[in-house]
């Protein structure tokens, strides 16, 4: 018994231990970052954060990584948590490279100063617009969509479709917790933009989005709502572009897509580098690589991403392709959405849910 | 001349140690609470309560915080009765099979709620297997029936019976079985002696368990998310979705406020019953309870098959688990069992993996540590607290009490927000980003359940064999090592089992906390039940939930293994070795 | 030497202890009797060292120790409850005090063998659990634990209480003799006044909080100070004022004719109805035969009061007979109203 407890003592005085030593590295002077030597030390590891590791991403892009020489611990969870953490930890920064979140969380990034302007090697082969052209730089781009059952007799052909009583409860609306949720819901406010009204968002506006909202079935935590969306019993429901490539493969089906006039909303996702890095040399050199044509051309022949480089694109399967140019960007203005999108998803959730 | 020179001498250490206590509890409790307060509660320089009328005028919030309040209250009486129960049969009653009976309801130990709301939907859900029968009996039956407040509430009956499990059933192991046969000289039947007696005598157990079961129901969130359906959405839910947005962080806030006060009140319900009438043991020398014959046979009828309905729902999901983690993901996902859908891939990739290994290294670190560190606090406080003569030892007992009042994910965030700059408390540090703020909010989560745990230990204690101690020159030190843990072990090494059982699998907190380098179990489970999750993610998912059951599983084996018999049979061979 | 030197012990407003002053001799068995709530245990307590006395000293060996801890006393304890480590063997609890003093294995060990059996453990139960010992073992471990460390003085307090009559008798007389041989320093608490008269050199009768008498057990029994004191200690006889005025006006003895009177139940005896001096006529209303005595409750004029009778093969009276009995006035006690 005694010797347990001490065991356990011992083990539990390990841990800050642990912590001290790492906490030291905070004391690194912020000087070491300006003075940018251009010489790449390849023994140092790269600290990465993204919300686009899953599903093995972070492991194939470790090994891949590797082979070029590059040392990289990942770390990903979801967008908003990994957006709370590089704010949280400004004080302690910890990471050197974010990529993946999209423009609205990148732009959050910026506005607290955290970013490195740097232009990579390959910024002229993309469409630089999507991102912000000095901080950070698009890689993937996938449009968010509602997709429905191809054996349904009436698919929506648009949102206002869906407010009409023979859909109600037909379709699924994704939990607006989710990145997916809330940027469709951005979408929708910014076809409705109204600067006097209620949070930048005419009247008429809240009242589809209510109309909409109270029609639908919101996705329960955990529920096969793609197999419902299979099995017809809830035929419509929100996606993102991965998922549609992803799903179709794991279901074996080809979804129906609606592509309303307004376009879709594309959530960008982007590589760039933190001020804070020790190693500006050794991120500069893996935005390089990672953003290059080769590396995305793939990754995304092994995930089913759509590419920002359009060379990358024109390698990649022909469901990506068909799928990416049917889809067409809706004209977003990431700055007033940033601004208004936590108070639309609060609106929304206590008002309308 | 020996003239006394000094007056009983303060005692240093004892002084050290308060004030250490005091600094942590300041430091890492009072100050991060009231600051993020202060951050949410103030905008533009003045007070804002917009939250208030926000919350108040919202028809969800209003409708979820009455969900919560209903499932607390159902869960008191609910709870209780499945419970008890459980404990009556596996210690009171002398029931056949009580072995295999108790094997079964021994399982809400050890599984984390998103695995069980899983097992649930496997055995419930759309297609599951009790879903399916009711749909061959009744070809109507609506197949998303499990769905709402009974479903939630059913769950949870039988899922949240751990603190009885644990405390309950040793009190009645406690029993002086004198007292039982005493009663039963005098003519009374089982069910006078069970009511009149045995209850009564449980009562103060009764008390913090259920303290303990309406916190639970308050503040539960994977099943009322999973299974609550449209209709039944409860409040912590809201709480987490909303401290994720710091626009939105004084609702979740304020929604932890009024969590708060209706705790606040039912303990001091509880407190107030609980004064009259506490019980205290007389017995100078117990005699073991033996295990009751039911006497009425209509009653053993009824026991026996309420006894097996119960073991049939504790083993369904926990089997369905097992079994659905030898499958691929699609049939984890879609809870359909195709052909050719079993594999053993899952296990292969977790065994062949490293990778797949450290996140169980992380977490059984960090969980036994804080399960530790927050048993070895709650001792000295509940030391000082019940030994104290100050005026001050009641706000000792309230601060380490406070953390009950917040649900983890605002503790989680209070202390992101308070040390994300340097703190001169801390030595001027920022610890966000550092490995040590998870294990500090893993203790500050788990210490008013120890603590109120452990001080009911305490006042087993008897005075004489402190001083008994003292005589033979023992310094307090050494009474606490040799002397007061080796007897309040049996309830320490309990609190420390469950704490460590519920922290493997934590996500509320983790989430917030954990260091980039040192990610836990709960954050890879979770994700592997998100939204984006591929299948195979969905699969690995359930694979480290079957393997952090049966660390569980060991956990409690390693701490309820009788280790008096090994430790006699040392002493026995080294006495007459010598 | 222990002295006490004027202690008084409150708990808030109420004053358990009241200026309280006594010494006890190097060796001596001293116990401490008195109803229960007299104040005897708290007492012990105070000079054991776990009470501070709100004023007084205590002072041992001429060292004043009453802001000393009680591990600096080098006192030995036993406890009503006995406080045994229930967690531990008893090989542990004994061995437990020597750790602390971080005396080697092997002495250590060689001490807990011999006190094992000088109070007649035997090595097979000093594997044991304490909590599967028997009452009586149990009580043994405490002794042997409060006198392994060889302590200066030895403290009792009411050790027997929990043990059946035979086992008392028996535990009795091994403490007395322990003590004997080990010519300890000894306090005794105890209420059982068969007890503190057997064991005794010297006892102290408390009374609310004060000491009543304080002498050996011999003068505390047959010159009892008070009437608190005779009345608690064995039983004795009453005889109102109005008996004792007459009794005087009968007999002419040299009694204070102004007050009641006591008188050992043993100290009367049997007489003939026409002998000489005092006779008093008395009707047997009970009797209790023992073999060795024989108890009688009779009515003397009213009044119940008792004799008892050594066997000397007379015969017993039966209930309803007359009994006929007389006393030396020497041995009638008498105490003047108390304040």
């Amino acid at each position: 018994m005694k010797k347990r407890i001490t065991l356990a003592l011992v083990l539990a005085s390990l841990i800050p231990a642990l912590v001290f030593a790492n906490g030291s590295k905070e004391n690194a002077p912020s000087a070491a970052a300006s003075k940018t030597e251009e010489s790449v030390d390849y023994s140092q590891e790269l600290v990465i954060y993204t919300n686009s590791g899953s599903s093995g991403r972070a492991e194939w892009l470790t090994e891949r990584a590797a082979k070029e020489g590059f040392k990289l611990t990942i770390v990903s969870g979801g967008a908003g948590e990994i957006t709370n953490r590089v704010l949280a930890e400004k004080n302690n920064p910890v990471v050197d490279v974010i990529y993946g979140l999209n423009s609205l969380k990148w732009y959050q990034i910026k506005n607290e100063d955290l970013l490195l302007p740097y232009r990579p090697s390959w910024a002229g082969q993309v469409d630089t617009s999507l991102g912000d052209n000095e901080t950070f730089f698009p890689i993937v781009a996938q449009p968010l969509v509602l997709i429905y059952n191809k054996d349904m007799p009436d698919p929506p052909k648009k949102w206002d479709d869906l407010l009409n009583p023979s859909f109600k409860n037909r379709f699924t609306m994704l939990r607006l917790a989710g990145g997916t949720a809330q940027t469709m819901l951005a979408g929708l406010c910014t076809r409705f933009r109204d600067d006097k009204g209620v949070e930048g968002v005419s009247q008429e506006g809240w009242d589809f989005i209510k109309a909409l909202y109270q029609n639908a079935h919101v996705e329960i935590h955990g529920e096969d709502y793609v197999g419902s969306l299979v099995d017809g019993s809830m035929p419509v429901s929100e996606m993102w572009g991965s998922g549609v490539i992803q799903y179709q493969k794991e279901r074996n089906t080809t979804f129906g897509i609606v592509l309303p006039e307004e376009g879709e909303p594309y959530v960008v996702e982007q590589v760039g580098i933190l001020k804070s890095s020790k190693h500006p040399a050794l991120a500069k050199a893996f935005v390089d690589w990672f953003g290059s044509a080769e590396i995305q051309a793939e990754w995304c022949q092994k995930f089913g991403t759509i590419p920002a480089q359009p060379k990358a694109l024109a390698t990649a399967s022909e469901d990506v392709k068909a799928f990416a140019n049917a889809c067409k960007a809706q004209p977003m203005d990431w700055t007033w959405v940033s601004e208004h999108l936590d108070a639309w998803v609060e609106k929304v959730e206590l008002e309308f849910l | 001349m020996t003239i006394s020179m000094s007056k009983q001498r303060p005692n240093i250490g004892s002084i050290l140690t308060k004030l250490l206590l005091a600094y942590l509890i300041i430091t890492f409790i009072l100050f991060p609470i009231i600051s993020m307060f202060g951050i949410v509660f103030v905008k533009d320089g003045h007070l804002s309560f917009s939250a208030v009328r926000r919350v108040f005028s919202s028809p969800k919030a209003m409708r979820s915080i009455k969900n919560s309040l209903l499932l607390a209250l159902t869960m008191i009486v609910s709870v209780n009765l499945s419970g008890t129960l459980a404990v009556l049969i596996m210690d009171y009653w002398d029931i056949k099979g009580s072995k295999m009976l108790r094997l079964a309801y021994m399982t809400p130990l050890i599984y984390g709620q998103i695995t069980l709301a899983m097992g649930y939907k496997f055995v419930y859900g759309k297609a599951g297997f009790v879903t399916n029968l009711l749909l061959k009996i009744f070809p109507n039956w609506n197949p998303n029936w499990f769905m709402g407040y009974g479903a939630v509430a059913f769950l949870m009956t039988f899922a949240c019976t751990q603190n009885h499990l644990m405390f309950l059933s040793s009190a009645i192991k406690n029993i002086d079985g004198n007292i039982i046969e005493a009663g039963r000289s005098m003519g009374a039947s089982g069910a006078k002696i069970f009511f009149k007696i045995v209850l009564p005598i449980l009562k103060p157990s009764y008390f913090a368990i259920t303290v303990l079961t309406f916190l639970t129901g308050m503040s539960a969130l994977s099943a009322p998310l999973v299974l609550g359906g449209d209709n039944f959405q409860t409040i912590n839910p809201m709480i987490v979705m909303f401290a994720q947005s710091p626009r939105s962080r004084d609702i979740s806030a304020f929604l932890a406020v009024l969590l708060g006060c209706t705790t606040i009140i039912l303990m001091t319900i509880l407190n107030q019953l609980e004064k009259h009438g506490t019980y205290m043991s007389l017995s100078k020398t117990k005699t073991k309870l033996q295990k009751q014959k039911i006497q009425n046979p209509v009653s053993a009828v009824i026991i026996n098959a309420l006894a097996w309905i119960m073991f049939v729902i504790y083993v369904l999901p926990i089997f369905c688990v097992v079994l659905f983690s030898f499958t691929n993901g699609l049939a984890v996902k879609t809870g359909v069992l195709a052909k050719g859908c079993f594999t053993l891939q899952n296990y292969k990739n977790l065994f062949t993996k490293m990778s797949a290994f450290k996140p169980y290294l992380v977490s059984i670190c960090y969980s036994l540590a804080a399960a530790v560190i927050v048993s070895l606090i709650s001792i000295i406080v509940a030391r000082i607290v019940i030994k104290g003569k100050s005026r001050f030892k009641a706000l000792w007992e309230y601060s380490v009490l406070i953390p009950w009042l917040l649900p983890s994910t605002l503790i989680a965030l209070s202390l992101m927000l308070s040390f994300d700059v340097r703190r001169i408390l801390v030595g001027n540090r920022v610890l966000v980003g550092t490995a040590v703020l998870l294990l500090i909010g893993y203790v500050i989560v788990k210490l008013p359940f120890s603590f109120r745990m452990i001080r009911a230990a305490f006042f087993g204690i008897n005075d004489d064999m402190e001083e008994a101690a003292k005589t033979m020159g023992a310094g307090q030190v050494r009474i606490m090592a040799q002397i007061i843990i080796p007897y309040i072990m049996p309830v320490v090494s309990s609190v420390i089992v469950l704490n460590f059982n519920n922290l493997l699998s934590d996500y509320d907190m983790s989430v917030f906390l954990y260091s980039p380098r040192l990610k836990p179990l709960g954050i890879i489970i979770k994700d592997a039940t998100d939204q984006t999750a591929t299948v195979d993610a969905v699969a690995m998912g359930l694979v480290y939930s079957v393997v952090l059951m049966v660390i569980s599983a060991f956990a409690i084996w390693f701490s309820r293994r009788d280790p008096s018999a090994r430790r006699k049979k040392k002493i026995a061979t080294a006495v007459q070795q010598n | 030497m222990i002295e006490l030197k004027d202690i008084e012990i409150k708990y808030g407003d109420f004053t358990a202890i009241k200026k309280l002053n006594l010494t006890i001799h190097d060796g001596e068995f001293f116990t401490f009797l008195g109803p229960s709530g007299c104040g005897k245990t708290t007492t012990l307590r105070c000079l054991a060292g776990f009470i501070q006395p709100s004023k007084g000293a205590v002072i041992i060996d001429g060292k004043d120790v009453t802001s000393f801890s009680a591990e600096k006393r080098r006192i030995g304890m036993v406890f009503q409850s006995y406080a045994l480590f229930p967690t531990m063997t008893v090989y542990e609890n004994l061995a437990f005090g020597l750790k602390v003093k971080k005396l080697p294995k092997d002495v250590i060990d060689q001490k807990v063998r011999k006190v094992a059996e000088t109070v007649s453990i035997t090595p097979e139960q000093l594997s044991r659990g304490v909590s599967e010992l028997s009452g009586g073992q149990q009580q043994r471990v405490a002794l042997a634990r409060a006198i392994v460390l060889e302590p200066r003085i030895l403290c009792l307090d009411e050790p027997l209480s929990n043990l059946d009559a035979k086992l008392r008798v028996e535990l009795r007389a091994e403490i007395k003799a322990l003590q004997s041989r080990l010519q300890i320093t000894t306090l005794y608490v105890t209420h059982d006044q068969t007890e503190a008269l057997t064991l005794s050199d010297r006892i102290a009768v408390f009374r609310n909080g004060a000491i009543e008498q304080v002498g050996t057990p011999y003068e505390i029994y047959n010159k009892s100070s008070s009437r608190f004191v005779c009345g608690f200690i064995g039983d004795i006889n009453h005889f109102s004022q109005q008996v004792v005025s007459r009794l005087i006006e009968r007999y002419h003895i040299p009694l204070d004719a102004s007050t009641d009177a006591f008188i050992r139940i043993e100290r009367m005896h049997r007489v003939r109805e026409n002998a000489d001096g005092i006779v008093l006529r008395t009707k047997v209303l009970s009797s209790e035969f023992d073999g060795s005595t024989t108890k009688y409750t009779l009515d003397y004029d009213g009044q119940t009061i008792k004799f008892l009778e050594l066997n000397d093969g007379s015969a017993v009276p039966q209930t309803g007979k007359d009994l006929f009995l007389s006393f030396n006035p020497e041995d009638v006690l008498q105490y003047h109203a108390e304040a």
